[in-house]
């Protein structure tokens, strides 16, 4: 691991995307570093998170945060590979991955930033839902690093924007069924044991496209929290996911 | 530099040399070819030679080389869909994608060709046969390229409706590549044609485009056993 | 299949590219050994990098590279002689730092030039054999010109290669010329003028070998496609 080449992903992300573009003798140190700085980052971030329920699931979050992000990367450098080479940028297969893996550092680097605020507003009794929401913010505001540097790498020319668009689905599409399998992550204290991982419940996509659904379905009905609810396939619990259900009990529901 | 030789003499003792007769006194007359080039950079790479082929002297046997190349890929995307079911579905899937590129490749560039033929555009069945090596290698490359995180989604999605889906849309982000490169390729010559063929062949084009997807489309549904197909 | 075995064939497949990492490594010993370990669960993302990626070591130091250090060494001498005497008008400290900052960039441009060179696609045999080759084959008159092409392109790369590396060389000598001329006007108390003159030749012999640099970059654009 390279302070020099740290400093240069946080300071000078340009010359890190031309250093990877143009294949210059300093993309090994860069992956190296970039590698490294992916395991701490996110180990940091995910020990955080896990935080919120503390014991073990402080060690899974700092496992399988990064794992996550590793196994993303493994998994869509081919992708990433071939979309650039079809989309006006044949270069080589390592490249492409110093490229993949350097705005990945660096987003592990903005992680690791926000990770002591984070483990503050924890400490302090942040909720549950409120812990999501700006977990959720911190891995946007990390993602438009990894961006940055992302699109300089790209270059300057054609299909530039749909290079960057086409990465980007990649990434959320394989980044969402990896992180599914490897979920939980952020666990409610009460929980009284937590799994490494849980059962296989459908994939990334179903989950979305159920919850767009049952969005569509309901946004009309009026949230009530001290009424019972009137039977109906809501209260099927064979229709509801676990999180759906702990939320229904924690609000006052049956 | 006569002047500044002279200086050197003075310290060195030493006449320099004389200018070597095959040093280039002009900018050779490449570099205005090489102002050409598209804007992208990087070293020499396998997906550069696969999509391009080579510039100078491509031979029939480069081009087929290029085909059998994007054959293997999308092989490789089928290797990756097999392994929801395993056993000997991984090697009925890798046989079944490749058909659907060799299939178009097979029935639909040489009707095509005849029929621009027809309309007198400038294309020659050596333009033809580059430009099916060029659409089958991009599909071949995409395929490749989405193999790994293909094989995580059947593996991984507890329905079989889910990995059918996610295997299908690879299948057609490789498809539309592969026919735009096809296209694009072919497009070259005919740019050069006059607007009546042009427009002409832009119609015989617009129809191979449908052809190609029906009969890609029908291919995959009916051999591959995601899809409950069976070869 | 189910998850676990497409795991096991993953790491399989790890183990496999760590061996040929560790074979291909040049040095051994244990970065090797630790570049192997990490492409065991990361060979998608290590391999491609591990065995392909130029090192530091490959950019090749050679004569550019000891050219550049007498320079520096030569000019750092000079600067410090001419210091305090009225000969330090005619080559201050930001002089001699601004000679070395070109020749540093023209040394680290020779050195792509020769790795380029190194290249198969750039070897003059192979060109040579190529010509040959399509001349044998009654190849089209155009194969015959593009192989031509290449082959002269070849020619004038390697021809620029081996003029810059006399260039630097003579740079080099001049130098060192310059540090003793310093020195020797320091103690017999000549003037500035005296050392004007090859301070004003190392400059010229400096931009002369950037223009004859700058002409390779036409050619580095045509370099065929590697495979």
């Amino acid at each position: 691991m390279s302070a020099l080449v740290l400093a240069r992903l946080l300071r000078a992300p340009g010359e890190i995307a031309r250093a990877c573009r143009d294949d210059h003798p300093d993309v090994r140190a860069i992956a190296s570093t970039s590698l490294a700085s992916i395991a701490l980052g996110a180990a940091a971030f995910g020990g955080v998170l896990g935080s919120f329920r503390g014991g073990a699931q402080i060690l899974y979050g700092a496992v399988k945060v990064p794992l996550a992000v590793l196994a993303t990367l493994a998994l869509s450098a081919p992708a990433f590979h071939a979309l650039a080479a079809v989309l006006g940028r044949p270069w080589p297969m390592r490249s492409i991955v110093a490229l993949a893996l350097a705005s990945a550092g660096r987003s592990s680097l903005v992680l690791l930033a926000f990770a002591p605020a984070l483990w503050l507003m924890l400490d302090l009794g942040m909720g549950y839902h409120t812990a999501a929401l700006v977990a959720s913010g911190a891995y946007g505001v990390a993602g438009f690093a990894a961006l940055s540097l992302l699109v300089r790498g790209l270059g300057e020319g054609k299909g530039r924007l749909t290079t960057a668009l086409a990465f980007i689905g990649v990434f959320f599409a394989v980044g969402g069924q990896t992180a599914w399998i490897l979920r939980p992550y952020l666990v409610r204290p009460r929980t009284p044991d937590v799994p490494f991982l849980r059962d296989r419940e459908g994939s990334f996509t179903e989950a979305v496209l159920t919850s767009l659904t049952s969005a569509a379905i309901y946004s009309d009905r009026p949230y009530q929290i001290d009424e019972r609810r009137e039977i109906d396939s809501f209260d099927d619990k064979r229709m509801r996911s676990r999180e759906v259900e702990e939320d229904f009990v924690e609000e006052g529901g049956q | 530099m006569q002047a500044h030789a002279s200086y050197v003499d003075a310290l060195t003792g030493d006449a320099p040399p004389e200018p070597r007769a095959d040093a280039p006194t002009n900018p050779p007359e490449t570099s205005e070819i090489a102002q050409d080039k598209p804007a992208d950079e990087g070293a020499p790479s396998f997906a550069r030679t696969l999509l391009e082929g080579r510039q100078d002297g491509a031979t029939l046997r480069d081009d087929a080389q290029r085909f059998a190349a994007g054959l293997a890929l999308s092989a490789l995307y089928g290797l990756s869909i097999g392994t929801r079911a395993g056993g000997l579905s991984i090697l009925k899937h890798a046989a079944a994608v490749p058909l659907a590129p060799l299939a178009v490749a097979g029935l639909g560039v040489p009707a095509l060709f005849i029929v621009l033929t027809l309309f007198d555009a400038p294309v020659d069945p050596p333009a033809a046969v580059k430009a099916a090596a060029r659409g089958a290698a991009t599909t071949g490359l995409v395929l490749g390229g989405l193999a790994p995180a293909m094989a995580l989604f059947v593996t991984t999605s507890s329905s079989h409706v889910g990995a059918g889906v996610m295997a299908g849309l690879g299948l057609i982000l490789a498809g539309i590549f592969g026919l735009r490169a096809f296209l694009g390729a072919l497009g070259t010559p005919l740019g050069r044609a006059s607007s009546g063929v042009r427009t002409m062949s832009g119609f015989a084009l617009t129809g191979f485009a449908v052809f190609a997807i029906a009969l890609s489309a029908r291919v995959w549904w009916s051999t591959l056993p995601i899809f409950g197909g069976d070869l | 299949m189910s998850l676990r075995d497409l795991s096991v064939l993953y790491l399989v497949a790890g183990i496999c590219c760590a061996v040929a990492i560790y074979r291909s490594s040049p040095a051994g010993g244990s970065r090797a050994a630790v570049s192997a370990a990490l492409a065991v669960p990361l060979w998608p993302l290590w391999a491609p990098i591990a065995l392909t990626a130029k090192r530091a070591a490959d950019v090749p130091k050679g004569a550019a590279g000891g050219a550049l250090a007498r320079v520096k060494a030569a000019l750092a001498e000079a600067v410090e002689a001419s210091r305090g005497t009225p000969l330090a008008s005619v080559l201050p400290a930001e002089a001699a730092a601004r000679i070395e900052a070109e020749v540093e960039r023209r040394v680290a441009r020779h050195a792509e030039l020769e790795a380029l060179l190194r290249k198969e696609a750039f070897d003059l045999a192979r060109a040579e054999a190529r010509v040959r080759e399509v001349e044998r084959a009654s190849g089209s008159g155009r194969a015959l010109a593009t192989a031509r092409l290449d082959l002269d392109n070849v020619r004038r790369l390697s021809s620029l290669r081996d003029r810059d590396a006399r260039a630097l060389e003579e740079l080099c000598a001049l130098a060192e010329a310059l540090r003793t001329q310093v020195t020797v006007a320091r103690f017999s108390g000549s003037s500035a003028a005296d050392i004007g003159g090859i301070v004003s030749e190392v400059q010229a012999r400096v931009e002369g070998l950037g223009a004859a640099l700058e002409a390779e970059e036409s050619l580095r654009a045509e370099e065929p496609i590697e495979t």
